[in-house]
């Protein structure tokens, strides 16, 4: 191994090492009942809450993926300063809701208020089916990123099935012994180095390589004029417009975010995060400097994810720079993978287990399982990573199906929240779960066969549009049954 | 509104918009708001691209950068005008 590489490696063990102490520092402050595990006893302040939802959000894809976009398509990154800027204000009136329904009756996970409220267990059961099979691809995403940096960062020296499987045994030790509390500080943690390291880098990098931002973009105006037009290379407006809405439609109903609604101290730490989320938008306007960066830097890389390592290993800056931004990068993908490997692992033993198969469990036995589910999950994340790794299988198919599929979610998180039952008094568990299940195979059977779209849009969206029409129609057809027995009732008693 | 609360002063942000509606100005101008950045985000992008940059940042980015920080001031504004929250009806 070179200087340079043991320099990097040194840096990467040191912030580990900080990350897993941080991790299990908060273990013996919640209690030993299933509610202490998932939910942290409903405890996390404002500080805690605004971090755990802005890095669970930002994953690899921030460090990797955003300046990779923007070096490939241009203006078509901004779509996520879009969807980011309005995606979580649905929830100021959602999760203190959802909130004060968990307390009332106990809920720590979306399916679980989903199926007690529309009163329909299967819910329970398709949901985390759901949620387990969008979880695991986006699992692998993160270790094969934290893997595919430190091969890179390396030199080769550390491969991606090593590196990818020492970060996640960190993650894995403090999620399995600290559950939501572990994630949650380290998720601090790492937000804090994140947000110091993004602008650090996006403004260092196109300060050496042009002077500065302006005179960046100023020569981009006249070389690459096509990287500055919306919206973006290779982009129609209706896809833009599709990425924008279900990204927003989707960020108040991600499983593992929403559950946070249970775990905050209150209503108003709640609404205090939702408020202060756009700030961490500005988180990702730097990433997209580096990438905008790269388009005019002399040697291209292989990928175009891999343009912000390529360009810290060409300019042959200090390996502890290097070293740093490796730290940064794997922040960025445990800060994800430690809140979905929890999360699926809960609603799997929870709702699926537990809920739709009927197995009930004492408050110890609970958490017991569902530390197992860590381990469970976290194992199939790596397999899939290694496989997709070395068998070259996009993952990005398997996660755009999931996160359409998940999109699914949000009426009946809706309907369980504010209208759980029609004028009749009846449930709507039947109609939503039926709008669910049509909506996500449309979105399945889109991502498979694109070319079936009347319009290019994204296939989760044509999925929520089938989903409401199912959901609708069902709805309308019970009331014209019910409106025509009672007709046939009165007629019979006249 | 709560039982015991006194109802708000005509005109104000408290106030019912009028015409029959239980909406509230505040509510009303904070719907208004979304629905303008709702389209401001999506089909509202078309055309932004031509023109001088803004402060060297090209238009496209400072027109996102601009909406984030604006819905940021619209969130703390609702946020703090916020009549009660402890008589906010509970589920």
């Amino acid at each position: 191994m070179s200087a340079s590489a043991s320099v990097v490696v040194a840096v990467a063990i040191a912030y580990l090492a900080l990350s897993l102490g941080v991790g299990l520092w908060p273990s013996r402050r919640a209690s030993a009942s299933a509610e202490g595990y998932v939910a942290g006893d409903r405890s996390l302040g404002l500080l805690v809450m605004y971090f755990i939802t802005g890095a669970t959000i930002f994953s690899s894809f921030a460090f990797l993926g955003a300046p990779g976009f923007a070096y490939a398509k241009g203006t078509a990154v901004f779509y996520i300063l879009g969807y980011g800027a309005l995606g979580f204000v649905p929830f100021y009136f959602l999760g203190p809701r959802a909130a004060s329904l968990g307390r009332a009756h106990g809920f720590v996970t979306q399916a679980d208020l989903v199926a007690t409220r529309l009163e329909h267990p299967a819910l329970a059961g398709v949901m985390a089916l759901v949620s387990v099979v969008a979880f695991v691809p986006y699992l692998a995403l993160q270790i094969r990123g934290a893997g595919l940096v430190l091969e890179v960062l390396t030199e080769g020296a550390v491969p991606v099935w090593l590196g990818g499987l020492v970060t996640y045994l960190v993650v894995l030790v403090y999620v399995w012994k600290s559950g939501v509390l572990g994630v949650g500080w380290t998720n601090t943690f790492q937000g804090v180095f994140m947000l110091v390291l993004a602008w650090g880098l996006g403004l260092y990098l196109p300060e050496r390589l042009y002077g500065g931002v302006g005179p960046m973009f100023a020569r981009l105006a006249v070389e690459r004029p096509e990287h500055l037009a919306p919206p973006g290379i290779g982009w129609t407006w209706g896809e833009y417009l599709a990425a924008v809405v279900v990204s927003a439609v989707g960020f108040s109903v991600w499983p593992h975010l929403f559950m946070k609604a249970f775990s905050a101290r209150s209503d108003r730490t709640l609404q205090r995060t939702v408020v202060l989320y756009p700030t961490f938008q500005l988180f990702l306007v730097p990433l997209t400097l580096i990438g905008f960066a790269g388009v005019l830097f002399p040697v291209a890389p292989a990928q175009a994810d891999q343009i912000l390592p390529h360009m810290l290993m060409e300019l042959r800056l200090s390996p502890v720079l290097v070293g740093l931004f490796c730290a940064g990068a794997l922040a960025a993908s445990m800060s994800s993978g430690d809140a979905m490997a929890h999360a699926a692992a809960s609603i799997a033993v929870r709702d699926g287990w537990g809920r739709a198969l009927g197995r009930t469990f004492s408050a110890t036995r609970e958490r017991r399982a569902i530390r197992t589910g860590v381990i469970v999950v976290m194992a199939l994340g790596y397999g899939t990573a290694l496989v997709a790794h070395y068998y070259d299988v996009s993952l990005v198919v398997l996660l755009l199906a999931a996160y359409g599929a998940v999109v699914q979610f949000a009426p009946a998180v809706v309907l369980a929240l504010y209208r759980p039952r029609d004028v009749h008094g009846r449930p709507f568990g039947t109609a939503a779960l039926a709008g669910m299940l049509a909506g996500a195979l449309t979105t399945v059977g889109l991502v498979v066969f694109p070319e079936a779209q009347p319009v290019t849009l994204h296939p989760g969206l044509w999925g929520l549009f089938v989903n409401l029409l199912v959901l609708g129609a069902w709805v309308i057809r019970r009331r014209g049954y019910r409106d025509s027995g009672s007709a046939e009732g009165r007629h019979s008693l006249a | 509104m709560a039982p015991g609360r006194p109802a708000p002063a005509a005109g104000s942000l408290s106030a019912p918009l009028g015409y029959g509606a239980t909406v509230t100005r505040r509510e009303a101008g904070f719907r208004g708001y979304l629905a303008v950045a709702a389209f401001g985000l999506t089909g509202g992008y078309v055309g932004v691209g031509a023109g001088e940059p803004i402060f060297g940042w090209p238009r496209p980015l400072a027109y996102h950068v601009g909406w984030v920080v604006l819905t940021f001031a619209v969130l703390v504004w609702f946020h703090l005008t916020e009549p009660d929250p402890a008589h906010r009806d509970e589920a």
